[in-house]
């Protein structure tokens, strides 16, 4: 039976231990943004026509174009063109956050040039998604809004939690000139930082970072700081 | 002039003949002709409107959210939908009133609502019907479908309520048998709580209430020569039809979109720790004990090398391996009795000194006792 909800959130059944949860293969994810177009109006769904839709104006439609186009069926070179075009534009920040991921969700990632500049001026969530999927890039450089949230302590518990599940796609990365960013400690660091009711979540983040044993202070070469707000 | 060479159509006269009036009890659109004589004449149309003036704007207007249909999730445990026309539940609803603002129709929002379903399933995905189990030791322990024993029960119930290794993965325990049906609903309810927070759901009806009454795609010239926007009612009927109602389905839609992409691991990571109290108190009984018989010698010393351990309790013999913490201790399994394994165990000369754990793990659990390493 064909699955028609707009848009849904579900208990997720089953637990593969080590694979975690992927939003962008979730195929009720897909059929919820489909039913979307569908219901408003758009019958053909196919690469070309999620590519007009994607550049229509119509914000909650072009983010389900976005990420339709990173579904397996779609002509890949032509949605990474379009949606790194569309990125480009910038004309919203929650549009950029699915066209980033989609971006990513197909390998392609010459995008986070362009978003790394315009993080300032997203909104909390969005900073934090557009990070998120800048991480998946290997580009580590959303990490200071990412940091901010988890560092702040005016941060409510959504946007702090939004701020952790970004950071656990964050891995030592290396920054070049033989330097490498150290998610380890970062969170390590952090540790210190946040506030004392919000330690055990981070410390749960750190007991997964796989593979990077620094802990000492950070080591990469530099990383950006968080502008002042203007 | 003398006002007495005026004649006048339609309205009633004022204080002297130069002055005409309308009523202003009811809303009317009236011609007032002005005439002098039979070849000149003037008219002017006037409108009374049914309209108040405008209240002051802000983010003021009550928002609320319930649960709209309870629902039975064929194919998850739970399930809430906020949108799309399933279940029932479409776009939030809201009630405004329009105003009359110098010469344009303005708007003020009264209140949102919008109703969510939701419900859980014990028999998801086909079933077979789960057995709740909300406290982990209960005598006599459910037996769940399918499950010959109690020791097969206890097993079955720890494996599916075991979080271990999904933090932050977005998944929960996986529940083929056993279910912790509060957990689930509370699940389902951190769904609730996060959708329509003041980050994402009414951040977005806040927007939704300026864009109501303060963008100039709302405020629309009073024409009464207009079908569209002649009397309040209509006006009212007009802006919603043809710009507030898309508007607040993008809005609503928008808030999905922000939300989604963490939903899962998000409303997991604060629901999974609840199954651990439960997890942790369901029996055990054949876990490997050592603290009946204990660890022989349970000092190690420096430079020990290939020298044996021997370890006494109940139930060690289900495919042991043993571990000791820490660095400088190495350990492997000799033999294996019922009741007792023997090690073969070497302590490095710089192996740090003091109290380390040895773990045996058999295939029902793990058990540790201290071991000491001293000069």
């Amino acid at each position: 039976m064909r699955f028609l909800l707009f848009f849904i959130l579900c208990l997720v059944a089953t637990a593969p231990a080590v694979e975690p949860y992927d939003f962008w293969s979730d195929k009720r994810i897909a059929e919820s943004f489909t039913a979307r177009l569908e219901k408003l109006g758009y019958s053909s769904l196919d690469t070309w026509n999620l590519v007009w839709v994607l550049h229509e104006g119509r914000t909650d439609a072009a983010t389900a174009a976005a990420y339709l186009l990173a579904q397996p069926g779609s002509n890949q070179d032509l949605a990474k063109k379009e949606l790194h075009l569309e990125l480009t534009r910038w004309r919203d920040p929650v549009l950029a956050m699915y066209a980033g991921g989609a971006l990513a969700t197909l390998g392609s990632c010459e995008w986070t040039e362009v978003a790394v500049a315009r993080l300032e001026e997203a909104g909390e969530t969005e900073q934090i998604g557009i990070a998120r999927e800048m991480a998946r890039c290997k580009d580590f450089r959303g990490w200071p809004w990412v940091k901010h949230h988890l560092v702040s302590k005016t941060s409510v518990d959504v946007v702090f939690g939004s701020a952790l599940s970004a950071s656990d796609h964050f891995e030592m990365m290396d920054t070049g000139k033989g330097r490498r960013f150290s998610m380890a400690a970062e969170l390590a660091e952090l540790l210190d930082a946040v506030a004392p009711e919000r330690r055990v979540q981070v410390q749960r983040s750190l007991e997964k970072v796989q593979g990077d044993t620094w802990r000492g202070k950070p080591n990469y070469d530099r990383l950006p700081t968080l502008p002042e707000k203007k | 002039m003398d006002p007495s060479i005026l004649t006048w159509t339609n309205g009633t006269p004022g204080s002297t003949n130069l002055q005409r009036l309308v009523p202003r009890s009811t809303a009317s659109n009236t011609t007032i002709r002005a005439s002098i004589g039979t070849s000149q004449a003037g008219t002017v149309l006037v409108h009374v409107v049914d309209a108040t003036d405008a209240p002051s704007s802000g983010n003021n207007a009550p928002k609320s959210w319930s649960l709209g249909n309870s629902i039975v999730p064929p194919n998850d445990p739970g399930l809430t939908v906020f949108g799309g026309g399933n279940y029932g539940i479409t776009d939030p609803t809201y009630q405004f009133t329009p105003h009359v603002s110098g010469n344009r129709w303005v708007f003020r929002l009264g209140e949102i609502s919008h109703r969510y379903a939701q419900g859980i399933n014990s028999a998801w995905g086909g079933g077979p019907v789960r057995q709740n189990l909300p406290v982990g030791n209960v005598l006599p322990f459910p037996i769940g479908a399918g499950i010959q024993t109690t020791q097969q029960a206890y097993d079955t119930a720890r494996s599916d309520l075991d979080t271990s290794g999904l933090a932050n993965t977005g998944f929960g325990p996986s529940r083929t048998r056993y279910w912790v049906q509060t957990i689930t609903q509370n699940h389902e309810t951190e769904h609730v709580n996060r959708f329509y927070s003041a980050t994402f759901w009414q951040q977005e009806m806040n927007a939704f209430e300026t864009y109501l009454e303060t963008n100039a795609a709302t405020a629309k010239d009073f024409n009464c020569f207009s079908p569209s926007w002649a009397d309040a009612n209509t006006a009212k009927s007009t802006i919603q039809s043809t710009v507030l109602d898309a508007e607040m389905a993008a809005r609503h839609g928008r808030a999905n979109d922000r939300e989604l992409l963490d939903s899962e691991v998000e409303t997991h990571r604060i629901t999974n720790p609840q199954y651990v109290p439960i997890y942790s108190a369901i029996p055990n009984p054949l876990a490997p004990q050592i603290n009946v018989g204990g660890i022989l010698p349970s000092t190690v010393r420096r430079g020990d090398s290939n020298k044996y351990l021997e370890i006494y309790g109940l139930y060690l013999d289900a495919s042991p391996s043993v571990a000791v913490s820490g660095t400088g201790v190495t350990v492997m399994i000799e033999y294996v009795g019922k009741y007792q394994v023997n090690v073969k165990y070497s302590v490095s000369t710089d192996a740090p000194l003091g109290q380390r754990t040895l773990t045996l793990t058999t295939a029902y659990g793990t058990s540790g006792q201290p071991i000491t390493v001293s000069n």
